[in-house]
């Protein structure tokens, strides 16, 4: 069974179309990166598959079940700046948003949502830091309580937009070494990557959009001068520079 | 006694106990609610809808119904219509707020100014007249404020994620929208239930004020509410006794209070005042010097342990009659003492402090040296900035690190 089928998929943000007739299927057990330039669409896709904005057409569906009945199987870290970080919640609160779906409406959280919110900050290695405001703690240790508010959420989909924007190298490797963990898991993950460094080499694979699909594979296969070009069109400097880097 | 016939007297008249209810009712409510405003960023949305309650005032005089009902229908439909306008062209909210809301009270006035009705006071309207609360508006602000309450009780965590991550709030399938409208349909009843009390004008600042003030000193938003509520009922009281006993206004004395305690809270909050962060600044300052001081003069003195006050002074850089009064300072925390009225030396707390500066000083010229690879004519002012810090376990270690060096990289010794 697929991850993810799209067939066809159009949708508008603010009644411009920003992603165009994409068709992909995404198997599961794989660490996926989208890239593609400003404006591509990236962070709309991750939205979409959410199920988080209407669809103009096309079909999403995740494990073969369409995306309404599939909503809580992924999980959203959402980009830094989208957060407001003087906001008056704990660590501890944050994560245990990851539980709220399970609770369940008008419920509280039992015995087994706490042990699961102290298990996920203990696999990021924050369990010291359960009481500091979210505002008090640096770069890498912010991003990491997002990553254990989606590890509590349980889902078998992982959602990361632009996760590596603004933290240390040091996060940078707990991040990867993380999302490898949760591979062997079984889990599928989805990481929107902005920067085309070589990093990119490291995912399983590569979705590149330029608001349609411009290609999907092994990075290997999507990693080409011509076809990176194709998706940024006229910015060949940049390709350029990436070539000169992955000579070393 | 005397002070607390003070405090019971006034609630002898019948009418102060209405206040009295009126407001502890309102303190509360509004309080609460004001939390959701300050971290949603809604204080302008919040003072737009308390304007434009104004013409259901005179739309519920005409049509003879409660002005509960004409006031709360006003208000939500001024934030429906901003929420329309917002969406459906390019205008950004604040804009809109800023259109709808003038808009909305102008229309008021208007029709306040041809009805000219002897019941309706503008001035009440506009800023409150808490001692004129009838017993119906009180049992409307009491069902107000429990329908308030119980939706944020049950709803509680669903609003915080709302509030936090509205896309996270979306992806688990909260109706988020509903939501939104639901705040705001709360914000609108609360506003009209605590127009009797602070007023048109006033009302807002019940509504953020306490909820500010709370945002400086706590961390959780349970706690934040708890302190609101009860900042907002001081408040309320605290307003109360004075229009009492010295005649003044009472919502403007409620908000003033509230006012109060928040300047209060924004200099002197334990978690972030900034009368703190200034004090903690100036002893920074303030433990540098002296421990430059306390450098400059065992380098200076080189073993003799005496050295004069215009060598210190040189050897810092400040002139001789700051030198003085900082020596004098220096001299009353027991670290040195005068010989005469030029020179002096230390006493054995000083030298022992002295020697640790320079030590750590040392150390760390070699640390960078010998660990770092940086040139020894390089490392001084490095050194200087690090040796402040230093404390003794960081010194230990550094020790083990060089394995016990005796001399820096100047070729001069490290004390013990």
């Amino acid at each position: 069974m697929n991850a993810i089928d799209i067939s066809n998929l159009t949708v508008s943000y603010d009644k411009h179309p920003v992603i165009r007739a994409i068709t992909v299927s995404i198997k599961p057990k794989q660490i996926v990166g989208i890239i593609g330039p400003n404006g591509a669409g990236k962070s709309t896709l991750l939205k979409a598959i959410m199920g988080l904005l209407p669809l103009d057409s096309g079909n999403i569906s995740i494990f073969s079940k369409s995306i309404n009945e599939a909503k809580h199987l992924a999980a959203y870290i959402p980009q830094r700046s989208e957060i407001d970080w003087d906001f008056p919640v704990t660590v501890k609160d944050v994560v245990m948003m990851g539980r709220y779906k399970h609770i369940g409406l008008f419920k509280r959280a039992k015995k087994e949502d706490y042990a699961i919110v102290e298990n996920s900050l203990k696999e990021l290695g924050m369990q010291d830091f359960t009481n500091r405001q979210i505002g008090e703690l640096s770069g890498g240790q912010q991003q990491r309580v997002f990553l254990a508010r989606a590890l509590a959420q349980q889902t078998e989909i992982l959602m990361l937009d632009e996760p590596f924007v603004g933290v240390d190298a040091a996060t940078e490797n707990s991040i990867w070494e993380l999302m490898h963990r949760l591979k062997s898991q079984g889990k599928t993950i989805f990481v929107v990557n902005h920067d085309l460094t070589n990093m990119v080499k490291k995912y399983d694979s590569l979705l590149l959009i330029n608001q349609r699909l411009v290609a999907y594979g092994k990075p290997s296969e999507v990693f080409k001068p011509d076809i990176i070009n194709k998706a940024y069109a006229g910015r060949l400097t940049l390709l350029d520079e990436i070539e000169t880097k992955g000579q070393v | 006694m005397d002070f607390l016939n003070y405090l019971i007297d006034p609630f002898q008249y019948e009418f102060m106990l209405r206040a009295l209810t009126a407001s502890l009712l309102v303190g509360v409510i509004s309080s609460v609610l004001s939390c959701y405003l300050v971290v949603k960023k809604w204080a302008l949305l919040g003072d737009a809808i308390s304007h434009a309650v104004l013409p259901g005032v005179a739309i519920a005089f005409l049509l003879k119904i409660s002005f509960f009902i004409g006031d709360l229908f006003t208000g939500v439909l001024t934030a429906l219509g901003i929420g329309i306008v917002t969406k459906y062209s390019k205008i950004k909210e604040d804009t809109a707020i800023g259109v709808m809301f003038t808009t909305a009270f102008a229309f008021g006035i208007l029709l306040l100014s041809l009805i000219r009705a002897k019941s309706i006071d503008l001035y009440h309207i506009l800023f409150g007249n808490v001692l004129g609360v009838s017993t119906t508006d009180l049992v409307l602000t009491a069902v107000t404020g429990f329908v308030v309450l119980i939706v944020i009780i049950v709803l509680f965590k669903e609003l915080l994620l709302h509030a936090f991550d509205p896309v996270m709030a979306a992806s688990i399938g909260l109706p988020t929208t509903l939501f939104h409208y639901l705040l705001m349909f709360l914000l609108s009843m609360t506003i009209v239930a605590s127009l009797q009390t602070v007023g048109i004008v006033l009302v807002i600042a019940m509504l953020v004020t306490p909820g500010a003030t709370a945002y400086l000193l706590v961390k959780r938003m349970p706690t934040m509410m708890f302190i609101a509520a009860l900042i907002g009922v001081f408040s309320a009281l605290a307003g109360l006794y004075f229009s009492f006993y010295f005649n003044v206004a009472s919502g403007a004395m409620m908000v003033l209070v509230a006012g109060l305690i928040f300047v209060l809270a924004f200099l002197f909050s334990p978690k972030d005042g900034v009368v703190w962060k200034f004090i903690k600044k100036r002893k920074i300052v303030y433990s540098t010097r002296v421990e430059d001081y306390l450098t400059a003069i065992y380098r200076i003195s080189n073993g003799s342990n005496s050295a004069e006050v215009s060598e210190v002074a040189k050897s810092v850089g400040e002139n001789e009659s700051k030198a003085y009064s900082m020596l004098n300072r220096l001299t009353k925390q027991g670290l040195i003492e005068f010989k005469s009225k030029n020179l002096f030396g230390f006493t054995q707390k000083g030298l022992e402090k002295a020697s640790f500066m320079i030590k750590a000083h040392r150390l760390w010229e070699s640390y960078l040296v010998g660990k770092a690879d940086m040139p020894a004519e390089s490392v001084h002012e490095l050194a200087h900035k690090l040796e402040h810090v230093t404390t003794e376990d960081i010194a230990e270690e550094i020790i083990k690190e060089l394995k016990h060096p005796t001399k820096d990289p100047h070729g001069k010794v490290i004390p013990k």
